[in-house]
């Protein structure tokens, strides 16, 4: 007990939290819930990917890993890339040699979508399920249902509860960031009184009529109620800038959860983006314990097979 | 590796995951403030807007004079956010009138309905004012064209 790390787990709440047990089903079906959202959201868009690697080079404006290439690459190696990265992407899923592919796909969703967002937009929505990708690609997340442990079994312990928490950690400083950008504009607080969000809203729709692009019919209906922008942009603010305060009580991550899942589904209903990730629900499943419905289908399972069994002998 | 020591590279891993995930807070007061990915400071709601709107975007007319949106589609390829941010850049650069003949060569090319009919394309830079605009009123306020070419 003289090391401080073993110091911190147990004298602080903040350690006993970080270092709380958690059994590698969990970490395991959050690493496949991943791995199967992004061949689901790559492989469609490989096409799309490839036309935009073909854009002119004036438009080019790298941002994360694309900052280390100063020109564009050959159209041909990022086609690669997107390759590898499916190819990541499904052993990651299987989780076959995760001590090397883990990682591969990490780093490889990190590159192939920076890439992408290097033609001048950020997409935003990609964000988190880059972290995501990144803390399963290098944490024990194969540990379980996967072909690396076809043949062992592992108890619950420690490391795979820490990784769980950094995803859970990592989506909510996401949001509490999102949260400081409004309150640190010129407005401060007054950001909740609604204006300033629906003239978001607004300019996006505007936008999205001028280029052709599907507005939400909604808002048009909406526009008028000032209650309404005024309700939703505190609800907003609570959401994000209050998400770390979320994070440590019991059932209280749950309750954020459900509370930003709602928001994304508003923000959908409300202006026509689709935050496909988090509208999806994945990007909260560290919340939650994943493994259980897991377990209770494999058990369900099993009672099925031994029920089956004597009456194969009677017959 | 011995657990204390993993133990220990736990804690860092996440704090220095935390910290980059909080970093770019400090955008917020920077004089020329950059996005990120995927390490963001998350700036598209957070802008003042006073009810009205520049867009920098192209427009069509058909033979009568009729003026029609052009579908980001037309214009490029990534996605409507995408192409509208380059539409913005290109014709900041000063290259209006060659993103108009490149989509109005498009467009004589499109086999879509609507795009059959039309015969010129402008690149404009237009103010809307948002009353105006969700009570029914879709025109600009104020419109200056920077660039324009007709369909072949």
């Amino acid at each position: 007990m003289s090391d401080p790390v073993t110091q911190l787990e147990a004298s602080s709440r903040l350690g006993r939290w970080w270092f709380a047990p958690a059994p590698p089903q969990r970490l395991a079906v959050l690493r496949i819930a991943v791995g199967l959202w992004s061949l689901w959201y790559l492989v469609p868009r490989y096409e799309m990917y490839a036309k935009i690697a073909r854009t002119k080079h004036s438009l080019y404006d790298p941002v994360g890993l694309a900052r280390v290439l100063v020109e564009p690459l050959p159209p041909g190696v990022f086609d690669f890339l997107q390759l590898a990265l499916l190819g990541a992407a499904l052993l990651f899923t299987l989780g076959w040699k995760h001590r090397v592919t883990g990682p591969a796909f990490g780093v490889l969703l990190l590159g192939v979508l920076s890439y992408r967002n290097s033609w001048s937009m950020v997409y935003h929505n990609d964000n988190v399920l880059v972290l995501h990708g990144l803390v399963l690609g290098f944490a024990r997340s194969a540990d379980a249902l996967s072909m690396d442990a076809w043949s062992r079994s592992r108890d619950a312990g420690w490391t795979y509860g820490w990784p769980v928490r950094l995803l859970c950690a990592a989506t909510v400083l996401t949001y509490f960031v999102s949260g400081v950008a409004k309150v640190a504009s010129p407005l401060g607080f007054g950001w909740a009184s609604g204006d300033v969000l629906r003239d978001q809203i607004a300019v996006d729709a505007v936008r999205k009529r001028v280029f052709g692009s599907e507005a939400s019919d909604l808002f048009y209906g909406v526009y008028d109620l000032s209650l309404l922008f005024l309700f939703i942009g505190v609800v907003t603010l609570v959401v994000e800038l209050g998400a770390p305060l979320f994070l440590l009580g019991r059932r209280a991550p749950r309750v954020w959860a459900l509370l930003a899942f709602g928001m994304h589904w508003g923000i959908l209903l409300l202006m026509g983006i689709t935050f496909r990730y988090q509208l999806s629900g994945l990007v909260f499943l560290p919340f939650f314990p994943v493994e259980r419905p897991v377990a209770w289908a494999v058990d369900r399972l099993r009672a099925g097979r031994s029920d089956d069994r004597p009456a194969e002998r009677t017959a | 590796m011995d657990e204390a020591r993993e133990r220990g590279l736990s804690i860092l891993a996440g704090c220095a995951l935390c910290l980059a995930v909080l970093f770019p807070i400090t955008q917020n007061w920077a004089e020329d403030p950059v996005d990120g990915f995927p390490l963001s400071y998350y700036p598209m709601f957070s802008k003042k807007r006073d009810g009205r709107a520049k867009v920098y975007h192209l427009v069509a007319y058909d033979a009568e004079g009729e003026r029609h949106p052009v579908s980001y589609r037309a214009i490029g390829t990534g996605g409507f956010n995408q192409v509208r941010r380059q539409t913005r850049r290109i014709m900041r650069d000063g290259d209006s009138d060659a993103l108009c003949r490149e989509v109005a060569e498009r467009l004589a090319e499109s086999d879509r309905a609507g795009e059959q009919a039309l015969v010129e394309v402008r690149a404009v830079v237009a103010w809307y004012d948002f009353d105006a605009f969700f009570r029914g009123d879709k025109t600009p306020i104020s419109e200056e064209v920077w660039g324009s070419c007709p369909i072949p």
